[in-house]
């Protein structure tokens, strides 16, 4: 209505009105009542906070950065953390700090693509088999049962070896082997969902399985499989970092961090550092992601809690 | 009258959520002799907060607060979790809803009742066994024999109960609190149900606290109603004078309920005055 | 037994050796058991029964919600499809018994109720919403309302809402009290019988409290164990005049407690 853009109300006092006035504003009050759900959870704050000044560095790498990467010097390798090279050297004289900060691209460009090749892949699919049922369920879940029959890390070695190495197969070759997990997830959801007063109640207004099944149904998946894709983001991590490990991920030079544990490999015994600075790099992350993830199922789905 | 059994005065339960704190019960004060009292009240009412604040049994983060809270002489806020123990089961017990939730689903009813038995006493499980069998028979069950060897999935909501029934009455507990136990029920096997309870309960010279939505009900079965509202306690009347209740609300709840002796064209639905949230209590005459 | 047979004409609803079975083999299940019955146009019709007795299937089975069934079922005298088409959906709706399970958690009250308008071609959306919001006593402002911020009651009057929004000529109702506190009880069965009065809608109940059937309609049938056991006027009903031993112990049980002498 027109008479709310009159008056000039603060915000917080617009978020707390008890009856909105417009669909946007019960929106952005479901927003803010959600938000403030979650600053109350540590995991998550915490979890969320690690991920979110992860992203800032990675976003912003050439700022924090201080020197060229792909320089290399071999009078300068293999040198402890001094005060030129805030954490040492690699084996080719890169300072090991910069790398570290332009491989968290890699490695959240490669989380972030995956899930959004898995996700939505996997609600579709699950959320299909689930609602229609009958042969096309059998279908569908046996193309799952066949992919979920391999290892997630041989199935993307299987993907990057038929594919060739590289970071953009290394991202297809894990988004196929997580999407599974989240389609079989979709189904069972659904077929909880399936019963509910409310899907019959839709389905008594004669709506297509279309609008059902992506209008009622999958708002109902998202939640869950927001928890599990942030929980499997640890794995899809590691599974990077294992492919670049094996050199069939990133390629080098690229500063992928577990292409740098990989190289650092042979030197361990001279300097632990670089071997261990990657590996600690892949472990906050991955740690930060569960985090994440368990907070927001402890919020989302207390059942499990 | 000889002491009461159980002496509640001013009791408060709250719970500390995201909005604040939520205050359940809000300073009630009754007694509980031998009879059966009634506790009735729409879902909010604080009833079935009433009735687990006595044995303890709040959720988490629930404060329990009171002037006395008095069971037998036992002060029971003061006990300790090991002294409730003790208490809880056989000196007083409390009877669920729906069966389908508050029997174990993986055990044989048979045995949740020797269980129940053996946690409190130390009798040998051939004992325990020929106990629980007797209250099998106790609580009409036809073939206890059979029906001590059943899982609860097996058997229908008022056998259940009735099993309910006997696994908190084998203790012979001197207080008795029932939860809606009947609501789950169909009609014509609620009947049945409260008749044992009835008798179980009298025989025993047991108290029993009767908490329900159902106002001819509690009415029909208990000795005295008492009517909760938004926490409080509005009334306090003995049953056979309900029709005369004084409090709006009383009435009103009364009046609101479709009757198939007085049919009506449109229900009386209860206002709600603010002003009952703090009011005072109406006793009514006792005894 | 059927005391008043409805002219032809009249019948809007019925049912005619209506058989449904869940399972199959050992495990199976006849929840309905040839059950055969008439509703008349503007009638208040109601089936009471005990839990599993088959009174819910029916409902879903009249519904759509139930495809595999053996007899047939009529509306309008004309046999039904075993897959229902729009327009059924757009003359027949049905109100659930949880009102904690039949609003979409995630949508706003204001899409719930423009969906159905939307699917079956209604124009002025906007003001049709606002109407039936105000016909349950809510009231416009209500649109922007998500289900989680409503009381049970108000709830189950946007379930109400829902299934008048398209206008329908039948309302099937699936206990729609018994979730509710006593008090709201009340208003939502006042609304549900004024509603009627103004729309001339016809009402098929289904329940188990004798007493909120008698209330709203005025002819009522008797289940047990999948079969009708008898039909009576509600006339019947508060007299005492039932005929079959299982409705004389549901008449008495309903009529409360008495302890054993």
């Amino acid at each position: 209505m027109a008479d709310n853009i009159s008056r000039p109300v603060s915000l917080s006092a617009w978020l707390s009105e008890p009856v909105p006035t417009s669909s946007w504003q019960a929106r952005a009050q479901q927003l803010w009542l959600s938000w403030r759900a979650l600053r109350s959870n540590p995991s998550v704050m915490f979890g969320g906070t690690v991920i979110l000044a992860v992203a800032v560095i990675a976003i912003f790498a050439p700022l924090f950065a201080t020197h060229d990467i792909y320089a290399q010097d071999l009078s300068i390798r293999l040198q402890k953390p001094s005060i030129a090279h805030w954490l040492g050297t690699d084996e080719l004289g890169r300072d090991v700090y910069s790398r570290l900060v332009f491989g968290a691209r890699i490695t959240l460009t490669i989380a972030g693509l995956t899930a959004i090749i898995a996700a939505p892949l996997g609600l579709l699919v699950g959320t299909t088999a689930g609602y229609v049922g009958g042969w096309i369920d059998t279908i569908l879940m046996r193309i799952v049962d066949v992919f979920l029959a391999f290892p997630s890390l041989i199935l993307a070695l299987a993907f990057v070896a038929a594919l060739g190495p590289g970071i953009e197969n290394a991202i297809i070759a894990i988004a196929l082997a997580a999407w599974p997990p989240i389609a079989r997830l979709a189904r069972a959801e659904t077929l909880t969902i399936r019963k509910s007063d409310y899907i019959a109640a839709v389905q008594l207004q004669r709506a297509s399985s279309f609008r059902i099944i992506f209008g009622h149904v999958m708002p109902m998946c998202i939640s869950s499989v927001v928890v599990r894709v942030t929980l499997n983001m640890a794995s899809i991590i590691l599974t990077a970092a294992g492919l670049g490990f094996l050199g069939l991920g990133a390629q080098p030079p690229s500063p992928e961090w577990g292409a740098m544990l990989s190289s650092a490999r042979e030197f361990v015994l001279t300097n632990g550092t670089i071997a261990a600075i990657p590996g600690t790099a892949i472990l906050v992350v991955s740690l930060a992601f569960n985090l994440l993830g368990d907070g927001l199922r402890d919020m989302l789905d207390p059942r499990h809690g | 009258m000889a002491e009461p059994l159980l002496q509640v005065d001013d009791l408060n339960v709250s719970f500390r959520g995201g909005r604040g704190v939520t205050r359940a019960v809000r300073g009630i004060s009754f007694t509980i002799g031998r009879e059966k009292v009634g506790i009735v009240g729409e879902s909010g009412s604080g009833k079935s907060q009433t009735g687990r604040a006595i044995l303890r049994l709040t959720p988490k983060g629930a404060e329990i607060t009171a002037k006395a809270l008095v069971f037998d002489g036992i002060h029971l806020l003061a006990a300790t979790e090991p002294q409730m123990r003790k208490i809880r089961g056989k000196r007083i017990s409390m009877i669920l809803q729906d069966p389908k939730f508050s029997l174990n689903p993986l055990m044989r009813v048979g045995q949740q009742i020797v269980e129940a038995y053996r946690v409190h006493t130390r009798a040998s499980r051939a004992e325990a066994r020929d106990r629980a069998m007797a209250m099998l028979e106790a609580v009409k069950i036809r073939n206890p024999a059979r029906v001590f060897e059943l899982l609860p999935h097996e058997v229908s909501g008022g056998m259940g109960q009735r099993i309910m029934i006997a696994m908190m009455l084998i203790l012979e507990p001197d207080l008795i609190i029932a939860d809606e136990p009947t609501s789950a029920l169909d009609v014509t096997v609620r009947r049945q149900v409260l008749i044992i309870l009835d008798e179980l309960v009298s025989r025993r010279g047991a108290g029993l606290m009767f908490i329900s939505h159902d106002v001819n009900l509690v009415a029909e079965f208990c000795d005295r109603v008492l009517v909760m509202y938004g926490g409080r306690i509005l009334e306090d009347i003995p049953a056979r004078e309900l029709k005369h209740a004084q409090h709006p609300y009383t009435r009103a709840l009364l009046d609101s309920l479709p009757r198939l002796d007085r049919p009506v064209e449109m229900l009386a639905v209860p206002q709600r005055d603010p002003a009952w949230l703090d009011g005072p209590t109406i006793r009514g005459s006792s005894a | 037994m059927t005391p008043s047979q409805t002219p032809t004409k009249d019948r809007i609803l019925e049912t005619v050796g209506l058989r449904v079975t869940f399972g199959s083999g050992l495990l199976s299940t006849v929840a309905v058991d040839g059950v055969s019955f008439m509703i008349g146009r503007g009638e208040a019709f109601g089936l009471i029964g005990e839990s599993g007795c088959g009174k819910s299937t029916i409902l879903r089975t009249i519904a759509g919600l139930v495809q595999s069934y053996d007899g047939s079922l009529l509306f309008a005298n004309k046999e039904l499809p075993r897959k229902r088409d729009k327009d059924f959906f757009r003359r027949v709706q049905m109100v659930f018994q949880d009102p904690y399970g039949s609003l979409h958690p995630r949508k706003m009250l204001e899409s719930v109720l423009a969906e159905p308008l939307a699917i079956h071609g209604f124009d002025n959306p906007r003001k049709r919403i606002d109407a039936v919001l105000e016909a349950v006593g809510l009231g416009s402002a209500f649109r922007f309302r998500y289900p989680h911020e409503l009381s049970g009651g108000q709830r189950q009057r946007v379930a109400i809402a829902r299934a008048l929004v398209i206008e329908p000529e039948v309302l099937l109702l699936d206990e729609p009290t018994s979730a509710l506190d006593v008090s709201v009880q009340a208003e939502i069965l006042n609304l549900l019988k004024s509603l009627r009065r103004e729309r001339r809608v016809t009402y098929f109940m289904v329940s188990h409290d004798l007493a909120v059937i008698t209330h709203l309609c005025d002819r009522i049938a008797v289940m047990s164990e999948g079969r009708i056991v008898e039909e009576m006027t509600v006339a019947d009903v508060r007299a005492g005049r039932a005929r079959e031993p299982y409705t004389r112990t549901l008449l008495e049980a309903s009529a409360g407690y008495v302890p054993a002498s």
